[in-house]
């Protein structure tokens, strides 16, 4: 199911539920399913993003190891921030997703290209 | 994100990060936050809850408090393997003293026995036991009771929401500058958010420090990653570091068994960053003379196989030799540093040919020197310099973790960016309860328009009680029981916690039954009773009181009193405030002293 069915899907079900007090309260569970799903992409796929980022940039500049490792780490957690907020900043669910698969499959690429062994 | 699905800016959903992702762990960061704060004095919390120690009035010469601790020693214990002798300071009201065996590491970060003499006449106090500030501290980062790796994963997950929640919070906010000095009293909502947005704004960053070095601390834990690609394990990445911070070349890489315990007993440690070194015995057959920073002698030992100390004194025939005068090394030492005190005396195989004295300084250099503080060895029969400080060689990204950390941890600092940095924290404390009050007048109107408080409503509303002001009732109950259960009692440290957390539970079952607005104004009267009985209860119960500890200038119990009484004004202006807020909207509680108390570290 695509993003956009998926809100689709919402607002028909928030146009079809009459103006009520106790209505205007619910919330339909796709809209639930798309922030739980949003909240996973943003905690595990940004760790495993800032992961590998901190991996690449450690094995990047073996002339100054510790400089290297102690950049890489805390560019990884300040890359892990940003990836939650690039999560919940778009407005699709498949582009946020897309914006975190597709820089992990890239520095998977560039870790194995660096002699990374998995 | 709106439920709709509808089209929104950037700041909107940015709006609606920031309100979630702070709510969903505000409890745990209000907690973290507040006793974290605490722990930058828990050295005067620990003095404070062992009164046993307020009778010890240091003299003003540190020549003759070393003097009286050396006499202790030659008294008490001559043929020790080591001494170590850690003088009183604006932080610590007594002489702490550490009595290593003859077959003990010398320089071991830990062992020995620990004895605590009064600084004036060298009698020796045995205080009551208790965690002390280390309870609180230790609750900041490792919480209680359960294992405690969990525990600082879900710290590390709460700090990256924080830091989330900060992020987002700054993008939200059009008029950054401009709100910070906008503030709307008696408008309801307005005058929350404006309150938030100023303690926000105004310790931005201190906020932007502390959750980022808070992190760091945590990095061997939650990022082990990068270092783990580059370095077999973490001893070896820090033996790297001080490599080339000495401007020696990185050693070589090791495997082994043999280091895997003590990258464990390491782990045990917390996550201090711990200067492993190079065999201190290699260092000094090179001829190239110890080094004398004390964090990296502390690791050599410590990393120093035992077999090695003991080549080391079978090599030197030992004989006793009478210690040279202390008072010389002493004046050369103060000289050497105008603006720093002795923190740290050590005395290696004293009374012995071989002695070998080390006077450390009280304050590291500059926040960069992480762990490192200027040393001076001397040889401890003729008094002559063996070893001065040299100078050492800190990587950007190495002083930028050094400095932040430092902060974090307030390790080394004075007194003054001490203060500061608890104003700080207080802010950001009130910045987290602020918060959280606002989530809730946000949607009052809403709830009474519909009616019925809804379940997540009452949860977020009891459970805000139950952290804002139940956890310092509860801190408050802490330090009560501390002096009310007798100090001959076994266990009574555990005694001590659990008070901690039923009180800490009563507060929340209290809120859960009580309405609302009484639950507030009850608890607050409970709070600012308690912080205002702390000093009476101080001087009915074997401390010093407060005309005394200021007489007598010991200012960390003087100011441990101060500070309650402070809290306990903030406790009753806020009840005050709510009690004469008739408002349909919602619970009140201080923004007045928020705002006064902002504008005191604006001045400051």
């Amino acid at each position: 199911m695509s993003s956009s069915e998926l809100t689709q899907q919402s607002s028909v079900q928030v146009q079809q539920v009459p103006r009520s007090k106790r209505a205007s309260k619910t919330t339909p569970i796709s809209y639930r399913i798309q922030i739980f799903i949003r909240f996973v992409v943003a905690l595990f796929g940004g760790y495993a993003l800032s992961a590998l980022l901190a991996v690449v940039i450690s094995l990047s500049f073996k002339n100054t190891p510790t400089s290297a490792v102690m950049t890489a780490t805390m560019l990884a957690f300040i890359c892990h921030v940003c990836v939650f907020i690039w999560v919940f900043l778009q407005h699709s669910l498949i582009k946020s997703i897309m914006g975190v698969m597709i820089p992990l499959l890239i520095l998977t690429v560039i870790y194995f290209g660096l002699g990374g062994t998995s | 994100m709106r439920v709709d699905g509808k089209a929104e800016g950037p700041r909107q959903s940015m709006s609606w990060l920031h309100t979630w992702s702070s709510l969903i762990l505000g409890w745990l960061l209000y907690a973290i936050f507040l006793t974290g704060t605490l722990s930058f004095f828990q050295s005067e919390m620990t003095v404070w809850m062992k009164p046993e120690l307020h009778q010890s009035l240091p003299p003003q010469s540190q020549v003759q408090q070393v003097q009286t601790a050396l006499n202790f020693l030659q008294h008490k214990a001559p043929d020790a393997g080591a001494w170590n002798i850690n003088l009183p300071s604006s932080r610590q009201t007594t002489t702490e003293l550490n009595v290593r065996g003859a077959n003990e590491d010398p320089r071991a970060r830990r062992g020995g026995e620990r004895i605590t003499i009064d600084s004036s006449t060298g009698e020796e106090i045995k205080a009551r036991e208790t965690r002390g500030g280390g309870f609180l501290y230790r609750f900041h980062f490792e919480l209680y009771g359960m294992p405690r790796i969990w525990a600082r994963w879900i710290v590390g997950i709460a700090t990256l929401m924080m830091f989330v929640a900060i992020i987002s919070g700054v993008i939200t906010h059009k008029k950054i500058f401009k709100d910070f000095f906008t503030f709307r009293a008696g408008k309801g909502q307005r005058s929350w958010l404006d309150a938030h947005n100023a303690t926000a704004v105004l310790a931005l960053p201190f906020h932007i420090m502390i959750t980022f070095s808070g992190l760091l601390l945590l990095m061997y834990m939650l990022m082990p990653w990068g270092i783990s690609s580059v370095y077999p394990d973490r001893i070896q990445f820090l033996q790297a570091q001080r490599a080339e911070m000495l401007g020696e070349k990185p050693p070589p890489h090791q495997e082994g068994g043999g280091r895997e315990g003590r990258g464990e007993q390491s782990q045990n440690q917390g996550n201090r960053n711990m200067v492993a070194g190079q065999d201190r015995s290699q260092s000094m057959s090179r001829g190239e003379g110890s080094v004398s920073q004390s964090g990296q002698q502390r690791g050599e030992r410590r990393n120093g196989s035992p077999r090695d100390g003991a080549r080391e004194r079978r090599d030197l025939p030992i004989q006793t030799a009478a210690l040279t005068d202390i008072r010389p090394l002493m004046l050369y030492a103060q000289k050497q540093w105008p603006d720093n005190t002795v923190g740290t005396i050590s005395i290696i195989r004293p009374n012995t040919t071989n002695s070998e004295i080390e006077i450390k300084a009280l304050y590291a250099e500059s926040v960069l020197h992480r762990n490192v503080v200027p040393t001076l060895i001397f040889n401890g029969v003729t008094g002559e310099l063996v070893s001065d400080a040299k100078p050492v060689y800190i990587s950007v990204p190495t002083g930028i973790y050094n400095a932040v950390t430092v902060l974090h941890e307030g390790r080394g600092l004075d007194l003054g960016l001490r203060w500061l940095l608890f104003i700080s924290g207080v802010v950001g404390t009130l910045m987290v309860a602020t918060g959280l009050i606002l989530w809730c007048v946000k949607r009052a109107p809403q709830q009474e328009k519909q009616g019925f408080k809804s379940f997540g409503f009452r949860l977020v509303e009891n459970l805000n009680i139950a952290a804002i002001i139940g956890l310092p009732i509860a801190i408050a109950s802490y330090f009560y029981a501390n002096r009310l259960i007798p100090a001959q009692l076994e266990n009574r440290s555990d005694l001590e916690i659990k008070t901690f957390f039923w009180i800490w539970l009563f507060t929340l079952i209290y809120a859960a039954l009580r309405p609302v607005r009484q639950a507030w104004l009850e608890l607050l009267t409970l709070a600012a009773l308690m912080y205002l009985c702390i000093p009476v209860l101080n001087a009915l119960t074997d401390g010093r009181a407060l005309w005394s500890s200021i007489y007598h200038e010991q200012w960390m119990v003087a100011s441990f009193d101060l500070v309650c009484l402070f809290l306990a004004i903030l406790f009753i202006f806020s009840f005050f405030k709510l009690k004469k807020h008739k408002g349909t909207v919602k619970v009140k509680k201080h923004i007045q002293p928020k705002r006064a108390l902002a504008e005191a570290v604006e001045e400051a």
